[in-house]
């Protein structure tokens, strides 16, 4: 439910009685923007009563993750945030690499046939770079996909844990 | 498959002034920008592919961005994450799974029931384009889970709910779960099993083979288009309970309408599916891009006019199609000798009033509707009667009634 309600009296909600958690924007830390619930900054992740997603990043284009934590995490909630950090890290990571190789090999094939007298690279003899880098790649990518569908299961398990110890939780003080 | 969504004019929600939104295009954020082969920016094309208007109307064209303007990357705004805008939930849905595409292969489907040679039941007819689209959604939904970090590379992709965090991964695969049962029950218990199993076998065929094949090899836009080839046989099996060789006709149409469809959209994308890393026909051979298109636009003419062989519509069919065929093809020859964002831009967006003229000619053209008894009844009844009148002579002076048997049909 809306753990959030009580933090935040001036941002009536519409649908707050709905799923849905917004963060109490700390005035000190963020001022919220324009009534939305968004911040301003990277949240603390101690600070916020919710994930919050930022603006992609420049080099690996992936959006970073604050997932919140307080005291009354469980075990299971604890190795989901971990293993979500560990893996969007390591995403992260490879696509930082991955994308900055793809741009220092476009640029050097783009010099490369400026040099040899082309006015300008036509979109056929970039298709060659295309191709090229692909193939290059391809092995790179296959060992990454196989990697990725794994790890994505593995959050979505943890997950599916973390929500269900949620609603047995929620259901317990009732019974 | 990718519905173009620039089509209408949108009543600009946006706040922000058209040049903040082409700064847009060029932060660092959208690495597109670094595209050095002279032609307009890759996210240029990308997102203003189908609108021929003045540049005034580049606000148009970031349709999936304006209804979630909630993220301008000019404030670099943190969200929380999941988000739902008040009264959003169900447009979320949609675009999980990718509305509009789960509404052509429901109306293929649909053509596909119409066509059959069986009576039309209003009811098995809703559970059969109601299941098909559930499933068609729960398919796009279990992509877009898979797909997360190769669709926040591409331009065309990044504004997905699960890239932008709208939704958990949990919560997509469980919509996915629950509408893939739903559609999967509606096939089985509203149509027959047949329809049932060609639903859960293109629910498989879709996520578990076409989608890791589309980074390993280029054979996935042929996988892909049997998946758009299926629908149409799914209706054809919902409405007769079998499949035979007019039903192939129409299969055979959609399967072929992929490849010139596919080859020019995917044209204009080739620097980010190659960064992005998935290997496609327009990428890694374009030359054999440009070819399929234009052979397969030509096997669709070719389909066109066998389907009155097969008596599936009538035989004025054949002649309503030849120039709706006829200019799919010239535009497919145009890509062919000159394959450039114009070629692919003209064949791609009329690849998509091509297959709906198609379909609509189709249902014009029928070779006989069946209503209440189906045609089956109607021979027996004839045959009968034959059978009747011949052992009569046959047999000299038996009675007729005691050989009603099964007559030539």
């Amino acid at each position: 439910m809306n753990k959030c309600l009580k933090c935040q009296p001036h941002h009536r909600l519409l649908l707050t009685q709905l799923t849905r958690c917004y963060a109490a924007a700390g005035p000190e830390k963020s001022a919220p923007i324009s009534g939305n619930g968004g911040l301003a900054n990277k949240p603390d992740p101690q600070d916020i009563k919710c994930d919050y997603i930022g603006p992609p990043d420049a080099q690996s284009n992936l959006r970073p993750y604050v997932r919140h934590y307080d005291d009354s995490e469980t075990t299971l909630a604890r190795n989901l945030r971990l293993k979500r950090n560990e893996v969007e890290a390591w995403n992260m990571d490879f696509w930082t690499r991955h994308n900055k190789r793809f741009y220092e090999e476009k640029d050097d094939f783009v010099r490369l046939h400026k040099e040899s007298g082309t006015e300008e690279v036509s979109a056929d003899q970039m298709s060659e770079f295309y191709k090229t880098f692909l193939d290059k790649n391809w092995r790179i990518h296959l060992m990454y996909n196989i990697s990725w569908y794994l790890k994505n299961f593995d959050i979505l398990t943890l997950a599916a844990g973390v929500q269900l110890q949620r609603l047995v939780a929620r259901a317990k003080p009732r019974s | 498959m990718i519905l173009f969504k620039g089509m209408r004019r949108v009543k600009t929600q946006l706040k922000t002034p058209v040049d903040l939104v082409l700064i847009r295009y060029s932060t660092a954020a959208t690495n597109t920008s670094h595209d050095a082969n002279g032609s307009p920016t890759t996210s240029q094309v990308l997102q203003l592919p189908l609108v021929s208007q003045p540049a005034g109307d580049s606000t148009s064209a970031p349709m999936s961005k304006l209804k979630s303007q909630h993220l301008p990357e000019n404030h670099t705004s943190w969200m929380p994450s999941p988000y739902t805008a008040p009264g959003k939930t169900f447009s979320q849905y949609k675009k999980l799974s990718k509305f509009r595409l789960t509404s052509l292969v429901v109306i293929t489907t649909a053509g596909g029931y119409a066509m059959a040679p069986a009576a039309f039941d209003p009811a098995s007819f809703v559970m059969c384009t109601l299941g098909t689209g559930l499933v068609s959604a729960a398919a796009n939904a279990i992509n877009q889970y898979h797909e997360v970090p190769f669709d926040s590379q591409m331009s065309r992709t990044k504004n997905r709910v699960l890239v932008t965090g709208q939704m958990t991964p949990l919560h997509a695969v469980t919509f996915a779960v629950v509408s893939a049962t739903a559609g999967l029950s509606m096939l089985y218990f509203g149509t027959n099993g047949l329809t049932a199993a060609l639903g859960a076998g293109n629910l498989f065929l879709y996520t578990t083979i076409y989608t890791p094949l589309k980074r390993i090899s280029i054979v996935n836009t042929w996988i892909g288009s049997v998946v758009g080839a299926i629908p149409p046989l799914m209706g054809w099996a919902g409405c007769a309970g079998t499949l035979d060789a007019g039903a192939m006709i129409l299969a055979g149409i959609l399967y072929a309408w992929q490849f010139p469809h596919f080859n020019a959209l995917s044209w204009n994308l080739r620097p980010d599916y190659s960064r992005a890393g998935y290997r496609m026909m327009a990428v890694t051979n374009p030359g054999l891009c440009r070819r399929t298109a234009l052979r397969y636009s030509v096997a669709i003419a070719g389909l066109s006019v066998m389907a009155p062989l097969l008596d599936v519509t009538n035989y004025w069919f054949a002649l309503e199609t030849l120039p709706l065929n006829a200019y799919f093809a010239y535009l497919a020859y145009k890509f062919h000798e000159k394959s450039d964002s114009g070629t692919s831009r003209k064949l791609f967006r009329f690849s998509l009033i091509h297959l709906p003229a198609l379909m609509l000619l189709f249902l014009a053209n029928k070779k006989e509707w069946f209503f209440g008894k189906s045609a089956s009844d109607e021979k027996k009844k004839e045959s009968s009667y034959l059978a009747i009148k011949q052992s009569a002579s046959s047999l000299g002076n038996v009675l007729p009634v005691a050989v009603a048997e099964e007559g030539p049909r």
